[in-house]
């Protein structure tokens, strides 16, 4: 896993782990992850695609990594896909979900979003609720 | 020099303005847009900005008619289109689209529309309850017709509108 940090950061921040689903970026608070490993396409560990219900992953050719997650329900392994970085995101930049998207929204565990630096909107997930 | 009078340029101002003010009377501000080849109104009040573009952020796992959220200085707003409950054609990349940002209570976003006709204020009266032949679709929507221009304009009820939307409709 990557560090990224952000040109200028700001006080105070989250620290978040990032990686990508398909073309999407999803974020968790870094709390919940104890390690990441990288795996091949079909490594072990759940997929995130099939996890939040995106388009199957079997397109997915790029490199993967397996986070090892302290899932309150046990330890849990996630496939997702990289670049997988740990990255400190100003709280300026988390918004809550806007309330159509929150009522609309078909992905468990949907709980804010980020927009990093390029401008791309990063989906923040609450692990707890997978 | 001129030769109109002081009294001809005020009859003319009024002659101008007959048909939009009448002091006496309540004014509703509205917001008059199209989609397709209808127009449609939102209340003045609850239309907060009309932005002409802005770069639209995709979200995954959201219906179709949800554009995705937009950075409007720092706070995101979600846009949403309309033509799906209002039973019109999708009218996706149409050039030179405005998005209305609308809030209502606790609910907010912003609003694809085409284009934005006009921004006026008219007499309450001229709002007048919708007809009985409005289709069935537009009758828990609709909450006055008035005449614009020769067209007919649907007042719609935006509160009504998020909220069916926030149901799962559209």
């Amino acid at each position: 896993m990557s560090e990224a940090r952000d040109s200028q950061p700001e006080s105070p921040a989250l620290a978040m782990v990032l990686f990508s689903a398909g073309p999407w970026r999803i974020g968790i608070e870094a709390r919940w992850v104890g390690g990441s490993r990288r795996a091949a396409a079909d490594g072990p560990g759940e997929a995130i695609e099939s996890l939040l219900g995106l388009p199957a992953e079997g397109s997915r050719t790029g490199p993967c990594q397996t986070l090892s997650l302290k899932h309150p329900e046990g330890g849990r392994a996630l496939r997702v896909g990289e670049p997988v970085a740990l990255a400190e995101i100003p709280i300026s930049r988390l918004h809550r979900l806007p309330s159509l998207i929150a009522a609309r929204i078909g992905l468990r565990g949907a709980r804010a979003l980020a927009l990093a630096d390029d401008g791309q909107a990063v989906l923040i997930f609450d692990p707890s609720r997978w | 020099m001129s030769e109109l009078t002081l009294d001809q340029v005020l009859t003319q101002s009024r002659e101008a303005h007959k048909d939009t003010v009448n002091a006496d009377e309540p004014t509703v501000k509205l917001v008059v847009f199209a989609l397709g080849d209808e127009w449609f109104a939102f209340y003045g009040h609850h239309i907060r900005e009309v932005l002409a573009s802005a770069d639209v952020y995709f979200i995954p796992g959201c219906p179709p008619s949800l554009e995705g959220v937009i950075n409007v200085r720092g706070d995101i707003e979600s846009v949403i289109r309309l033509n799906d409950m209002l039973h019109l054609p999708d009218s996706a990349g149409r050039s030179g689209s405005n998005i209305l940002l609308g809030r209502v209570e606790a609910m907010a976003s912003g609003i694809r529309v085409d284009r934005v006709i006009d921004v006026l204020e008219v007499p309450q009266s001229k709002v007048q309850a919708p007809p009985a032949n409005l289709p069935d679709h537009l009758r828990p929507l609709v909450l006055g017709i008035l005449s614009l221009q020769g067209r007919p304009v649907a007042v719609l009820d935006l509160d009504r509108i998020f909220s069916d939307y926030a149901r799962g409709l559209g």
